[in-house]
């Protein structure tokens, strides 16, 4: 029978086509739009997930890594006494500005990280070293964002918060959700860049001692500080992605988009397959007349869809693969996790399948008298 | 209910002298719009076992009505019809459809060969429907290929073919699972002259070495020898014509 579907189906290759296209235009959009998506929403969680803390200490309802508010540094203190504790260290992220060339100034967000450990410091360095912002005035800029900055070298010197600052490292990819670029720096410098208030920062990172119960060791912290939110590293992601989910209708946006390009497909292949029918009815009445069964009529019909979907996900994986080599930046990633492509080809193959309804409830309707007449 | 087989129908007929094909006072008319055209007014007809029919008259008369109510494919307005014995009235259309799949070969005018098919693969199409193995459905796809005479064109896409050619095909095909019963309608339709003679030849040959019964709907009267009786459709009732052969 499969053989008998694909064979009929390859008969009418420009329908074929136009089936192939619909399919894979489908596959092609759910793997970009979702790749963007998850690409930008990774971007969110940024500094949490590669900031190598295992738990985040902030204010009360903190929901978004880039907007703390000011919580008192030593309660760094009180977590190191904890036994499970490895590290405890304040970390700061603020709001100030960058001098650029030409008298302007470009909004950035500070981000300090204590000594010695630099729990939070810039990752994925390319020039430099991580630890060079413990050298004067030292401060980590991504590669990215040097147009915004005016194109600063290492070893220029500008100032943040009317303080001075030489860039002496820089990273690549390392950009957020925010259009402000991301300045890396040491605590105490990072407080007078942002002009924060003695002995106040924005997180207390803690690294535990290896075996640690997180969940445990959350809970001993919030006995210790109960006017502080205590959250794991995942927890604390999630939350920022949620944030920035449910403030902006991101997901809804997106998701639509997706929405809109699997009816598309939907609609195309449905159309191709009704229109492949018609054209084949005399065909298929013939086959009614010699006694088909409908059974084996919706067979036909699903390995003939489930066969463009099978060539839909290959040809369009090769052309995610191709968009996202291309198109794919550190501004906008095209982030593909192995179970979206598999999802996506899952949903195509649904799509195909559902595509198949329409022609094979016309096939059900067919008179086998039409052979005949 | 009668109840159909659809592997053995024939089982169900041992005597063969039960005839292939019986139809009494059956009727049929077609509503269109206000008026209600009387097709058939009360055919009577017996058709043995192994026997060759043909059912002759113009255009429109019926005859295609009479060969879909005879091949299960449409139902009359009142009447009985039965098949080897079996009265296919009360089937219900599964059964029907198991019926036509088990028990009659048709013969189309225009083919309906499936495009995108070979002519093996068009023949070997009810024989895997009827659940036959893929092998076998081809081993008996081009024995029958060679029985009407295409050997050799089996990977053939029927479309590079000559009409002739094609209704072989379709000759071939409605054998595949070696029904009791062949219909075919206009047959000759497509064919010259001499194409048309030889088909009827060879579908004549095949139901007296095969013991089929043919029932071949024709306006074409150069074909008439190779039927061993002629009926004529007449104002909704056959009238036996002559006996040919």
């Amino acid at each position: 029978m499969w053989g008998i579907a694909t064979k009929t189906l390859k008969a009418d290759p420009w329908k074929c086509l136009m089936a192939l296209l619909g399919l894979t235009f489908t596959l092609v959009l759910m793997n970009v739009q979702g790749g963007l998506f998850i690409g930008l929403i990774r971007k969110v969680s940024l500094m949490v997930d590669y900031g190598d803390a295992d738990i985040w200490v902030g204010h009360r309802r903190m929901h978004n890594v880039d907007f703390a508010e000011d919580i008192p540094a030593a309660w760094a203190n009180r977590i190191r006494a904890l036994p499970d504790v490895e590290t405890a260290a304040p970390y700061l992220i603020g709001w100030s500005s960058i001098t650029v060339p030409g008298g302007g100034r470009e909004a950035v967000v500070v981000v300090g990280a204590e000594p010695p450990e630099l729990l939070g410091n810039a990752w994925n360095v390319v020039r430099g070293n991580p630890r060079d912002v413990l050298r004067p005035d030292g401060i980590t800029v991504d590669v990215y964002e040097l147009p915004k900055l005016g194109w600063p070298r290492i070893g220029e010197v500008r100032e943040i918060g009317g303080k001075r600052a030489r860039i002496v490292a820089y990273t690549r990819g390392v950009m957020g959700f925010l259009v402000a670029p991301y300045v890396f720096t040491t605590f105490s410098r990072a407080a007078r860049f942002c002009r924060k208030p003695p002995g106040a920062c924005s997180y207390i990172l803690v690294r535990a001692r290896p075996g640690a119960d997180l969940r445990a060791l959350c809970d001993q912290i919030r006995l210790r500080i109960p006017e502080a939110d205590v959250y794991t590293r995942g927890e604390y992601s999630r939350l920022s992605v949620d944030f920035w989910m449910r403030r902006t209708g991101l997901g809804i946006s997106f998701g639509a988009a997706t929405l809109l390009g699997m009816l598309v497909g939907l609609s195309i292949v449905a159309q191709t397959m009704y229109a492949s029918v018609l054209d084949r009815m005399p065909e298929f009445a013939a086959l009614k007349a010699m006694g088909i069964r409908n059974r084996d009529l919706a067979i036909v019909l699903l390995a003939q869809a489930l066969f463009l979907a099978l060539i839909a996900c290959c040809v369009g994986m090769v052309v995610v693969g191709g968009i996202q080599w291309a198109f794919s930046t550190p501004r906008a990633p095209i982030w593909i996790p192995w179970w979206l492509s598999v999802g996506s080809c899952l949903a195509v193959v649904l799509v195909a399948l559902a595509s198949a309804i329409p022609p094979y409830m016309k096939l059900r309707q067919v008179d086998p008298m039409l052979a005949l007449q | 209910m009668a109840t159909v087989s659809s592997t053995a129908p024939l089982e169900r007929v041992p005597n063969s002298a039960i005839d292939a094909v019986r139809l009494e006072h059956v009727t049929k008319s077609y509503r269109r719009g206000e008026h209600v055209e009387q097709v058939l007014r009360g055919v009577d007809l017996s058709v043995a076992r192994g026997e060759c029919v043909y059912l002759l008259g113009p255009s429109g008369c019926g005859k295609t009505t009479l060969l879909s109510i005879i091949g299960c494919v449409l139902r009359p307005d009142s009447g009985k019809v039965e098949l080897f014995g079996t009265e296919v009235g009360g089937l219900a259309e599964a059964e029907r459809s198991a019926l036509r799949r088990s028990t009659i070969g048709f013969v189309f005018q225009r083919f309906h060969l499936l495009r995108g098919l070979t002519a093996e693969e068009n023949v070997m199409l009810p024989l895997i429907l009827a659940g036959v193995s893929r092998r076998a459905a081809r081993r008996q796809a081009r024995r029958l290929l060679e029985l009407v005479g295409l050997e050799g064109r089996a990977d053939q896409d029927p479309r590079l073919m000559s009409v002739g050619q094609c209704q072989r095909v379709a000759i071939a095909r409605a054998l595949a699972c070696d029904p009791p019963l062949l219909l075919a309608d206009e047959p000759t339709a497509s064919l010259d002259a001499q194409t048309g003679a030889k088909v009827m030849r060879l579908l004549r040959e095949l139901a007296k070495t095969r013991q089929h019964t043919v029932i071949v709907v024709t306006h074409d009267r150069r074909i008439l020898e190779y039927a061993d009786r002629v009926f004529e459709l007449e104002a909704g009732r056959l009238v036996e014509a002559s006996t040919a052969a």
